[in-house]
């Protein structure tokens, strides 16, 4: 009993939002993500005309759509963590099925554009930087997928777990990785289809 | 309970706005490391929205709050230099 307690104490703290081990694991995954995106610029520098030309086969219409998804799923998503802090039931089904519906046309709208390229002949092993392409948002679309995962798990546990301790800081923790894959987007979208296109 | 001083759906106004002009100052510019710089800098400051307000990390443990901003800023340089240089 009392080395729960113990462990409680050390996690949990009523006054942070999340838990210590969500702050942690998702530091851990931006420093991998730096590194990808380091290494992308390192081979950037080594072949700057090839990725330059690549990147104007990229539409920054269809990034800044994936962009505004995103940004307003993650508003929906600190809607939902405050309705659930007030135990306002329909207000945090609301948010929470318009989060995962924003999340979904993130989804689809990614889809569509592998889709279209990939019909245009391009793939991971086309060049240099279409490699980066697939394999930075191919990443952030598994991140993005297991976030729809984990707001969907929340949505069904709501009516039973609505007002319990432990349900608060699932969704915070849900809440903390769903604006990190927002947060990744937001340098992913200007690095591959806004700066230094030709 | 955790309360957030700045309503969500301003801040949601703001990054939707910084997302419209950063792609316009892109795509617009004729300058294209003053627009490079632009893009990179504006993706850092809705970063720094989204950790602050979304996130709560000013309700988190200071040393996360450091960390997660000092991400922000390695980025910014990283990606800045590394265009400018190129």
């Amino acid at each position: 009993m009392q080395s729960n307690e113990f462990r409680s104490d050390i996690s949990d703290h009523e006054d942070h939002p999340g838990t210590s081990g969500i702050w942690t694991f998702v530091f851990i995954d931006m420093v991998v993500f730096f590194l990808f995106f380091l290494v992308y610029i390192s081979e950037r520098l080594r072949l700057p005309d090839i990725f330059s030309v690549s990147q104007r086969q990229l539409d920054p219409l269809t990034g800044l759509a994936s962009a505004l998804f995103l940004l307003t799923s993650s508003w929906c998503m600190v809607e939902a963590v405050h309705a659930t802090r007030r135990n306002a039931e329909r207000a945090a089904a609301l948010y929470l099925n318009l989060a995962l519906l924003l999340g979904a046309l993130f989804a689809g709208n990614k889809l569509i554009e592998y889709s279209d390229k990939i019909a245009l002949g391009l793939s991971p092993v086309s060049n240099g930087f279409f490699t980066f392409y697939f394999l930075i948002t191919g990443l952030h679309f598994i991140h993005v997928i297991g976030g729809m995962v984990f707001m969907g798990h929340c949505r069904m546990r709501l009516s039973t777990e609505l007002g319990s301790k432990n349900f608060r800081k699932k969704m915070e923790n849900v809440g903390l990785f769903w604006h990190f894959v927002d947060v990744l987007w937001l340098f992913i979208f200007p690095m591959l289809y806004l700066a230094g296109a030709k | 309970m955790l309360k957030s001083q700045t309503k969500p759906s301003a801040i949601w106004l703001i990054l939707m706005a910084l997302s419209l002009f950063s792609t316009f100052v892109a795509e617009g510019s004729k300058h294209a490391l003053y627009a490079i710089g632009a893009v990179f800098i504006i993706a850092a400051v809705k970063g720094d929205l989204v950790i602050i307000h979304y996130m709560e990390a000013r309700h988190a443990a200071p040393h996360w709050r450091f960390m997660y901003r000092s991400w922000l800023v390695a980025m910014v340089v990283l990606l800045i230099a590394g265009h400018v240089i190129g």
